[in-house]
């Protein structure tokens, strides 16, 4: 399998501000790779560099084999963006917008059959200016734009915010079918379900740096839940002792009839011990993306240096 | 419509279709009343008398230092229209496209959706200067038949090939600040600077040209100031004279050298 994006100590300071360090990053041909990381932590940065709006202080990044920098043409040439700051033309209507599109891409690589269907997948409005377009309205018009030439890669920065729960549906539908099709999706997020919802690998980056790359299954497994339970009649000290006691389970509480606890990897075991009493309502919390990263602190500990931009 | 999606260069265009069209509607009306009054204050000899009695250097800064008879044809479009009015409404409408074409974007973000096609930024900048120029071309263009047409219906009598040297005149000042605001706003990415560049020069070459015949000082800087190069000559009168507009079209040149290589050296703030 080909390295379709491979970096080699790529670092980016802005002034003081270190927003990227020596980031060494593959991404594979075929795959969808969510790059996850909190706000400020350098994902657009890094998503910046490979299009060459902005240059390395020091390092490589390769696209398809090519300098981002001196073949940026080429690269961007196979290269789908969508902007996680979406700022399109606000008197165009969609349909002009991706005319235009079309054009600067060179007419004849884009087939407007293929963009009508797009269009009309994600149900977008082509018709109206799009300053009258909501966020999520104006979002399927950039995901259309990203998609509509069939790029080998798609740099996707944020990509499902402000779309409903049935095109985000549709949305990873999409990315299913685009990575069937040998292409590669490289994609950021802050949002932990997002990346695990289509992601077949997670890179995390904090501060500037990539922590990890684990399989999207393997951080799942890893991942904490924050977990209420009520249950129809109190349990005993000892029913919650034994819950206490099952593998993954800390921070056990119990207040009012309703019991708290933390819970870390598969839950088969816990709900068959739940499963023993009467409950009457199970809450569980997504694992926010802090809680993640406090996994990946209490291993290594914080990495100094400043926050990026 | 679709045409005008073509290209960067056509869709800037196309963008500044209204506010080419509201400009060139005021500057017609502007010339007309302009143009249209002279017959009545050619007949006021009284006019001259004031105009003489003015102190030199404000009759510098806003009729221009070059024509002395204000009450002939030529010298009153040139100095009614050419030495002050006429170039400082085209500079607003030039510096505002060049302030737009790469720093406005920039600015917005949309310059992100351009540039992650493969759209290199030399060719950006190149497309938007091409926009600039029609634009600066048609709005010379607008002036000239309306000063044209207007001329011919109170007679005034004025050689129409020496007012279309006089508009191309204008046309290429209008393009030299134009192409310095979009150079100012491709190298440094912001819309203040771009602006606050191209008028300060405008400006400062303005005063240091219409004062120059009081004080040595500014004589000695003159050659530095764009608007010798605009209407020392008084191409009115004259016709272009080629070594001007030769300097000015190296002036364009330069500047539009220095915008590509600029914006391809930095970083962009998209």
């Amino acid at each position: 399998m080909a390295s379709i994006i491979e970096t080699k100590g790529l670092t980016k300071h802005f002034g003081a501000v270190r927003a990227v360090r020596g980031l060494e990053l593959t991404v594979e041909q075929g795959e969808v790779f969510g790059y996850l990381g909190p706000n400020g932590a350098g994902k657009s940065t890094t998503i910046r560099m490979l299009l060459d709006f902005i240059r390395p202080t020091s390092g490589e990044a390769r696209v398809f084999g090519l300098d981002a920098q001196r073949q940026g043409l080429e690269v961007r040439r196979r290269v789908g963006f969508l902007s996680g700051e979406l700022s399109l033309y606000g008197s165009m209507t969609g349909a002009q917008l991706l005319c235009y599109a079309a054009h600067l891409r060179g007419a004849d690589r884009v087939e407007p059959a293929y963009t009508a269907s797009l269009v009309e997948r994600f149900q977008a409005d082509t018709s109206v200016p799009l300053r009258t377009l909501s966020r999520g309205n104006r979002q399927k018009i950039g995901i259309v734009y990203a998609f509509m030439h069939k790029p080998d890669l798609l740099i996707l920065d944020e990509p499902s915010s402000g779309l409903d729960p049935l095109m985000q549906q549709e949305f990873y539908r999409l990315l299913r079918e685009t990575t069937a099709e040998g292409r590669t999706v490289f994609m950021s997020s802050h949002i932990l379900p997002e990346v695990e919802q289509s992601a077949d690998r997670v890179g995390i980056i904090r501060r500037g740096e990539l922590v990890t790359v684990e399989d999207t299954a393997q951080l799942k497994h890893r991942s904490v839940r924050r977990i209420e339970v009520r249950f129809g009649s109190p349990p005993t000290e000892e029913a919650v002792g034994r819950i206490a006691r099952v593998a993954g389970v800390s921070e056990v509480a119990m207040a009012d009839g309703v019991l708290r606890c933390r819970h870390e990897g598969a839950m088969d075991t816990f709900v068959k011990e739940l499963a023993t009493h009467e409950v009457v309502d199970l809450i569980t919390h997504e694992p926010g993306l802090e809680e993640v990263f406090l996994d990946y602190y209490e291993d290594k500990g914080p990495p100094d240096g400043h926050d990026a931009a | 419509m679709d045409t005008m999606l073509r290209s960067i260069a056509l869709k800037a265009l196309w963008d500044q279709r209204r506010t080419f069209i509201w400009w060139a509607l005021g500057i017609t009306a502007i010339i007309l009343l302009l143009v249209l009054l002279y017959p009545s204050i050619r007949d006021v000899p009284e006019f001259q008398q004031l105009i003489d009695s003015l102190p030199e250097a404000m009759r510098n800064l806003f009729l221009g230092s070059s024509v002395v008879d204000f009450l002939s044809p030529t010298g009153y479009l040139n100095s009614r229209f050419f030495a002050f009015l006429g170039p400082a409404l085209f500079l607003v409408y030039g510096i505002g496209q060049g302030v737009s074409a790469v720093a406005g974007e920039e600015e917005r973000g949309t310059l992100e959706m351009v540039l992650s096609a493969p759209v290199s930024r030399w060719r950006l900048v190149v497309e938007r200067f091409a926009a600039l120029a029609v634009g600066a071309t048609l709005l010379a263009g607008v002036a000239f038949v309306v000063l044209w047409a207007g001329g011919a219906m109170v007679s005034m009598g004025i050689a129409p090939d020496r007012l279309l040297q006089a508009c191309v005149s204008l046309g290429l000042l209008t393009l030299f600040f134009g192409t310095l605001a979009l150079a100012v706003g491709a190298v440094n990415g912001r819309r203040g600077p771009a602006i606050g560049m191209a008028t300060g020069v405008a400006v400062a070459g303005y005063l240091v040209d219409a004062l120059a015949p009081l004080a040595s000082v500014l004589d000695a800087l003159r050659p530095a100031s764009p608007f010798k190069y605009y209407g020392e000559a008084v191409p009115l009168a004259n016709g272009l004279e080629p070594l001007h507009a030769g300097v000015l079209l190296a002036g364009i040149i330069v500047l539009l050298v220095v915008a590509a290589v600029g914006l391809e050296r930095r970083d962009m703030r998209i």
